[in-house]
């Protein structure tokens, strides 16, 4: 049996394995490869799995993905999702993908405390990070973890970039204005910003 | 919202897109389509090879130069064939135009929109033009008037007026029917200009091979021929073959989101081979009847 | 040459006007990765057809009713450079150009797991920059090899070749003058590991006998491809595959 496999290759008949990560099964009996990357067996499930090298830039569960608050209603935010945030070492780098995807937040998965207005949350324009808790477009995504939040907003009242004061207050620089936000607390604010040019030149120009 | 539309409209001519809006067949429907068809029976009642009721009405319109009015089952074509004079081709001076088009007017099936003709259109229609072309079915060494100035171009149209599965055997039928039927006026060359008499006697246009396509879909295992709309929608892969009177093959299009093996194109073709006569039979016997009467 | 004389295609000796014998196809290169910008991209050549693919997506579409509710909806533009042949052509999609981008899509949905992306899109241009017969199957080639550089899910990697007929001898990878004045053209496209024909045309008269040999004449050249396909893909990702 092959180790490195390319999409349609053979990992073994239906009857010896399970199909695992990236293997489908409805080839004549066959358990095929859906990418090119290497083989590997799960001897304790019993399953055939591919580690792709290469997988196409989409959420998957449990991804940390940024985004651009486009609408608040009622009971939930919706948001364009602009990439997903990689975390390789102690830094998390920002893959953008090539188009959007839409992203929904759930009142309920804003916070874990009650939340009575989502505008003490969020505001449109403003660049979120969250988690994703659904699996396919529209995601359903969650800002309950204390690394989700808003990461960069403007001043409503003279569209200066805010400032975190705490992780629920910003602050504007030039006129001291206070807003209630659902801030992000993360070390490497900069780092996402410097990753997000096209992002920001879209939606704040 | 005016925007949008003209973008939408735009779009659709640029570029190919999986189809989001085909009619519907109930889930139910389908699973009964499918266990009918592990049967060898079909919804309407025929057997896998049997091909709809075909009428043919000839010289349905007046001011055509040849025209057929074709219903296969419940599907309904009209073809038209208009002589123009025109110049040739640069690189055919000597030889006459046959243009194939085809129309799938909004008022045929809720699925189709106004608008230039879409990519099923466009496709349908070259799929016609290339069988009639490459079986060289049209004499087009005699359409010349002026060699390599003026020539005659032969405009086939195809009018889809109601759509229930296998446009294309139906277009066929109707494409060739209509240029059976064809007459080419009669002319006076005076100087440069060509003076077209389309009410005295006229010539029959000069038609060498002839050819029908026949449609068939692979349902599960099973191949059935000529698809009802239903069929169509539910059927894993479809192809057609161009059989010529002498059972040659003479166009192939494979259409449908699935495949086929090697073995399974094989035993379509063959299939296709010994359906063919029946429409062959259907166009002489509606043409001799003609022959009789006129 | 005026139109209706063919020349002699087909030497004493049973080669081609280019030395090839009828089974051969003519030098095949092919590249992955190509592309900055694309999610996805690919660069193949068989002889002077030159054909590049890219890939973008999964991505929500602009319109955003044009959606599937079960799986992603595959857009497919096929397009030949205006320099690409021997006249100028038009940038403007032609006719040929709409049909074939419908025939290439319907190749690739067979291949692509689109249950795996619903209600997103999957972008996929054919940019074909020199045509010299065999157009469509070269796009067909290139477009898988731009999916599975993008990373997105597949059954099975297409490949594509056109089969012929000149001077009543079937041959393999026609070329533009071969086209021009053979008897047949036909098109094929396969997923070799499954078997299935995914793309299949046919542009002129063949007889029964003919056309069954002209499908095992297909079939036996297109291993021959999906093996350099696979090749060219595990070759880029050596690095990351030797860890």
């Amino acid at each position: 049996m092959k180790n490195i496999v390319t999409p349609g290759d053979e990992l073994g008949v239906m009857e010896e394995y399970l199909e695992g990560e990236g293997v489908y099964g409805n080839g004549n009996g066959y358990l095929r490869s859906m990418y090119t990357g290497k083989a590997f067996y799960d001897m304790v499930k019993r399953t055939a799995n591919v580690i792709p090298a290469r997988k196409a830039k989409f959420p998957r569960q449990g991804d940390m993905v940024i985004g651009v608050v486009t609408m608040i209603k009622p009971d939930m935010v919706i948001l364009d999702i602009y990439g997903k945030l990689i975390l390789t070492g102690r830094t998390y780098l920002v893959e953008e993908f090539s188009g959007t995807l839409t992203g929904l937040i759930p009142i309920n998965l804003v916070a874990h405390e009650y939340v009575k207005d989502l505008h003490d949350y969020f505001y449109t324009g403003d660049i979120v990070i969250a988690q994703v808790t659904g699996s396919r477009n529209p995601f359903q995504l969650s800002t309950k973890k204390p690394i989700c939040g808003v990461i960069y907003s403007l001043c409503p009242e003279c569209n200066t970039p805010l400032e975190v004061v705490d992780e629920r207050t910003m602050k504007c620089p030039e006129c001291g204005e206070k807003v209630k936000k659902k801030v992000a607390l993360i070390k490497n604010r900069d780092q996402i910003y410097s990753r997000m040019k096209r992002v920001l030149s879209f939606y704040v120009y | 919202m005016k925007n949008i539309q003209v973008y939408f409209k735009f779009e659709v001519n640029k570029v190919s897109f999986t189809p989001f809006r085909v009619p519907i067949v109930p889930q139910l429907k389908k699973n009964m389509i499918l266990s009918m068809i592990e049967k060898g029976l079909r919804i309407d009642g025929r057997k896998p090879e049997d091909i709809r009721p075909i009428k043919i009405v000839t010289n349905y319109l007046d001011k055509a130069e040849g025209s057929a009015y074709v219903e296969l089952g419940k599907t309904k074509v009209i073809a038209g064939v208009k002589m123009e004079v025109g110049e040739p081709f640069q690189d055919m001076p000597d030889l006459g135009v046959l243009t194939v088009h085809a129309e799938f007017v909004p008022l045929a099936s809720p699925s189709f929109e106004p608008g230039p003709p879409d990519e099923n259109a466009i496709e349908l229609s070259r799929v016609i033009d290339r069988s009639f072309r490459e079986l060289g079915a049209v004499e087009l060494e005699k359409l010349v008037i002026i060699p390599g100035k003026k020539v005659w171009i032969v405009w086939v149209d195809l009018y889809i007026i109601d759509h229930d599965g296998n446009l294309l055997d139906a277009s066929m039928l109707a494409a060739l029917t209509a240029l059976k039927l064809t007459k080419i006026p009669s002319y006076t060359i005076e100087g440069e200009d060509i003076i077209i008499n389309k009410e005295s006697a006229k010539t029959t246009l000069p038609l060498k091979e002839e050819a029908i396509y026949v449609h068939i879909a692979k349902i599960g295992s099973h191949f059935i021929v000529d698809p009802s709309l239903d069929e169509e929608v539910v059927a894993d892969s479809r192809i057609a073959f161009s059989i010529s009177r002498d059972g040659r093959i003479a166009g192939i299009q494979k259409m449908g989101q699935g495949g086929m093996s090697v073995d399974e194109i094989i035993k379509a073709m063959e299939l296709a081979v010994t359906v063919a006569p029946k429409y062959f039979n259907a166009v002489d016997l509606v043409l001799n009847k003609e022959g009789n009467e006129g | 040459m005026k139109y209706g004389e063919t020349p002699q295609l087909i030497k004493e000796d049973g080669t081609r006007l280019d030395g090839r014998k009828p089974e051969d196809p003519r030098p095949i290169h092919m590249e992955v990765g190509v592309l900055e910008n694309a999610d996805g991209s690919a660069y193949v050549s068989f002889g002077k057809t030159r054909v590049l693919a890219a890939v973008y997506g999964p991505r929500e579409p602009i319109q955003k009713y044009m959606v599937l509710p079960d799986r992603a909806i595959l857009r497919v533009r096929y397009h030949m450079a205006p320099f690409s042949t021997g006249e100028r052509k038009s940038p403007a999609p032609s006719r040929r150009e709409i049909e074939l981008s419908k025939v290439i899509r319907e190749a690739l949905e067979p291949v692509v797991i689109t249950e795996l992306y619903p209600r997103t899109m999957i972008d996929l241009f054919i940019e074909v920059l020199q045509a010299d017969g065999g157009t469509r199957t070269t796009g067909v080639t290139a477009a898988s090899l731009a999916l599975a550089d993008a990373g997105i899910a597949m059954r099975d990697l297409v490949s594509g070749v056109a089969i012929g007929k000149v001077n009543g001898v079937l041959v393999v990878d026609i070329d533009e003058v071969e086209d021009m004045y053979g008897e047949a053209d036909m098109p094929a496209a396969m997923a070799t590991k499954l078997g299935l024909v995914t793309l299949l045309q046919l542009n002129g008269v063949l007889t029964k006998e003919e056309f069954v040999q002209a499908m095992e004449m297909a079939k036996k050249t297109l291993e021959k491809v999906s093996e350099m396909q696979r090749k060219t893909l595990l070759e880029k990702y050596s690095s990351v595959l030797q860890v």
